[in-house]
């Protein structure tokens, strides 16, 4: 897959950080449920900005697939706010494929990983979020590398890192308590030694 | 011009703007710009040392221009005048949160605490960098870019520069050069979230920093360690040549223990959600310092956390924990200067005024004449303006006069300090107070500062077995010599200094201060009353103490059983010995305590 260049991440970055309350909201149970945000509906008005000639049918899988009053939901609600972006809609068609693909992956990626007002609110999230959405909108922001693009996602992994700090985290409760045990006798044999002297 | 010459003059003219970064009322000196290696090596630094320094105690930097062109640093004035006012006005600011920064990251490294300079100089520097990265508009990446050509690295370096490229959205390998593995790039997201989150409360953040590092400290080989870290230890001494002890250090910070925990075991680093205390985790725009001040919260002041209980609070150092972490700030004091300082430290809270006896009243002077003053007499007591109104003339012996003064009985009354002769057991069953906390150190050292602050003289003894004995001879109001006393280690055999006793109060009058005689010890006190080398009864000695003291005397004891069950007891009270009885050598501190406070008031009445 070719890459272009795309938007400034800094105009994705501000989107973001200026995500409207609306779109924070819990999204409703089901299709048609006043419940909440009706997420269908907000899919479907996207893909036919986007220039989706039949957006009905796909907005209504993704519902399935997102879920209704779910975190993922709430995820799908922010991604479908930035990519809502002018410099998206101004190239009507270019990228609906590449939208229903974001939305197919990075709900589902983030779920039970990173809570989704996160995305508004952590400088770090927002980046992650806009790089994985160019990503895969085939874009990287404008003024960097494929190169450079890649590694910084890779640096903003939450995912990844999630899994790591998992492992580690087990690792480092039986770490600290063996550190604890060595301070412990580090002490013992400080004062065995001082009483010699 | 000279290279040097040019070189001053352009580091001198970034030095008030350097100022500025941090705040228009920043207030320090100019720093000791060092020429040559000769004037660096006369501040402190030599050649293979950091190119810039922070002196804590007396609030100087100092710059060494051949050192930084040795490390390619001497292009960068602004940022590194201004990382160096950081460590002054924000991280660590002053000796004592250094020493504070210190004790977290000691406890953070078990069998690594030698590098505990290192790592605390790592910490603030991450803090500092970042601050005037993103707030104060510097370059700090072009800094450390002109360091990456160094070529030796370890884990922690590259760790440590991948903490920055997160921190400021650098592509990978921009200033890290390893290797960096997925457990080296989550390490680093967690120390860039630690950042974020801790800026301000940085102290909290100290230990968890170190927990960070610690693996790869552990692995990391000195060789490279000392290859990269010689341009950056700023802080190395930054405590170097202090000649005052920092208070404050003998309590446990809060937090100090609960904060050594890896990142990853911190719901506010972590951001795993629903996971851990079931916080939200992460750092929000509102947590982060980018547009905040380096304005010191009491929270991070006091080394306690927001909102959290005080967990290490009220416990203390050890008197060695206590001398590692002096001499880790660079606090060059002997085993017994430490042991003097921890234990003065650690009785004042206790401090009480000594007893003092109501006198009959105090006596004025009153004018009854005019003598003539002469050449020998000491000058200040030549009355000049009497003098003038005799003659005209001056002439020394002749015309000269003094004031005759005649003493009367003052209206107020004299209060009368009363001496203090301490009897401290020191054998073999108490323990070393250099190294483990000695309660009966505590409790006299106690005793002896009210006494010192009364006014009152104090002969301080320590004894232990036959002819073990340490002792200030003398009534004295030396507070180091006494404290020095105190302080010692016998751990003898027990055998009470009776010779001392005798001695005290041998050639004592009535027109002598009154003495108040103190021993403190266990059920070895019995030894006070047997024969002396001489043949004479402890009891004669301990009652003419007593008669020639007039002020009374107390044994302190640590008696497991009733005290009334020892044979010696009840004679002692006869003689006029008060017997005060504590179950635990802990107990002496509240006895020294009341002690003071029960013979101040009793005077007072």
């Amino acid at each position: 897959m070719t890459i272009r260049e795309g938007p400034s991440l800094e105009l994705l970055l501000h989107r973001l950080a200026e995500t409207p309350d609306w779109f924070l909201r819990q999204p409703a149970t089901d299709v048609g449920s006043a419940d909440g945000v009706d997420l269908a509906a907000v899919l479907r008005d996207l893909l036919l900005d986007l220039g989706c000639e039949a957006p009905d049918a796909p907005a209504l899988q993704l519902m399935k697939q997102v879920g209704g009053q779910t975190e993922r939901g709430r995820i799908a609600l922010i991604l479908a706010w930035l990519l809502h972006d002018g410099y998206f809609l101004e190239r009507r068609g270019t990228f609906t494929e590449g939208a229903l693909a974001a939305f197919r992956e990075i709900p589902g990626r983030f779920a039970g990983v990173v809570r989704a007002d996160r995305f508004v609110t952590e400088p770090d999230r927002r980046e992650e979020l806009a790089r994985l959405s160019l990503k895969h909108l085939g874009l990287r922001p404008a003024g960097e590398t494929d190169v450079q693009a890649a590694d910084r996602l890779v640096s903003l992994d939450s995912v990844e890192r999630a899994n790591i700090v998992r492992e580690s985290r087990a690792a480092e409760k039986r770490a600290r308590e063996v550190r604890e045990a060595m301070a412990r006798k580090a002490a013992e044999e400080a004062a065995a030694t001082y009483g010699r002297e | 011009m000279s290279g040097n010459e040019e070189r001053l003059r352009v580091w001198r003219a970034c030095w008030p703007a350097a100022l500025d970064i941090w705040s228009r009322h920043t207030k320090l000196r100019e720093p000791r710009w060092c020429v040559t290696t000769d004037d660096a090596a006369d501040e402190g630094l030599r050649a293979t040392d950091s190119g810039a320094m922070i002196r804590l105690n007396d609030q100087t930097v100092v710059i060494s221009f051949p050192n930084l062109v040795r490390a390619g640093l001497d292009r960068f004035p602004l940022q590194i005048l201004a990382h160096e006012i950081g460590h002054h006005v924000y991280c660590p600011g002053d000796l004592s949160d250094q020493a504070r920064l210190l004790a977290r990251i000691r406890h953070a490294l078990p069998k690594f605490e030698r590098h505990a300079g290192l790592v605390a100089n790592l910490y603030a520097d991450l803090l500092i960098n970042n601050r005037l990265q993103r707030s104060g508009g510097m370059d700090f990446a072009g800094l450390f870019r002109a360091l990456r050509n160094d070529g030796k690295t370890d884990a922690v370096w590259t760790l440590y520069m991948n903490i920055y490229e997160m921190l400021w959205g650098l592509p990978s390998g921009t200033l890290s050069t390893g290797e960096l593995t997925p457990r080296l790039r989550a390490d680093a997201d967690l120390g860039a979230r630690l950042a974020r989150v801790y800026s301000r409360d940085w102290l909290q953040g100290a230990g968890r920093f170190a927990s960070l590092l610690y693996p790869h400290v552990a692995q990391a080989s000195e060789q490279n360690a000392a290859e990269w870290i010689r341009n950056l230890r700023d802080l190395e001494k930054a405590c170097a040549g202090a000649d005052t002890v920092p208070e404050g250090l003998i309590e446990i910070d809060a937090g100090e223990a609960e904060g050594a925990i890896h990142p990853s075991l911190d719901p506010e680093l972590n951001g795993l959600e629903g996971e851990g205390d079931g916080k939200n985790g992460g750092e929000s725009d509102a947590e982060s310092d980018e547009e905040g001040g380096p304005e010191k919260t009491p929270a991070n002041r006091d080394g306690r956390a927001k909102g959290s209980q005080p967990d290490g609070a009220g416990q203390f150092r050890e008197p060695y924990q206590y001398g590692e972490l002096l001499r880790e700030l660079g606090i060059g004091l002997s085993p017994a200067e430490l042991a003097i300082a921890y234990y003065r430290e650690r009785a004042r809270p206790h401090l009480a005024r000594f007893p003092r006896r109501r006198a009959p009243e105090a006596t004025e002077e009153q004018i009854e004449g005019l003598d003539t003053w002469d050449i020998g007499s000491p000058v200040d007591e030549m009355d000049l303006f009497e003098t003038a109104a005799m003659s005209p003339v001056i002439i020394p012996g002749v015309t000269t006069v003094r004031r005759l003064v005649g003493i009367v009985p003052g209206k107020e009354p004299e209060t009368l300090p009363v001496d203090l002769d301490l009897y401290v057991d020191c054998s073999g069953s108490m323990p070393d107070p250099r190294y483990t906390t000695s309660y009966t150190a505590l409790a006299g050292a106690i005793i002896i500062l009210s006494a010192l602050r009364a006014g009152s003289r104090v002969k301080a003894t320590l004894w232990s077995g036959k002819n073990q004995v340490l002792t200030t001879h003398e009534f004295v109001r030396d507070e180091r010599a006494l404290l020095g006393i105190l302080t010692g280690y016998l751990g003898g055999g027990t055998c009470f200094p009776i010779h001392l006793l005798r001695e005290t109060f041998a050639g004592r009058t009535p027109k002598d201060r009154p003495v108040h005689v103190m021993v403190i010890s266990d059920d070895g006190v019995d030894t006070m009353f047997q024969d002396d080398e001489k043949g004479v009864s402890g009891w004669k000695t301990a009652r003419t103490a007593l008669e020639r003291g007039r002020a009374g005397g107390t044994l302190a004891l640590n008696l497991y059983g009733n005290p009334d069950q020892y044979p010696w007891s009840a004679p002692a009270k006869d003689i006029g010995w008060d017997i005060s009885v504590v179950r635990t050598l802990e107990e002496l501190v509240d006895f020294a305590r009341e002690f003071s406070r029960r013979q101040y008031e009793r005077t007072i009445a």
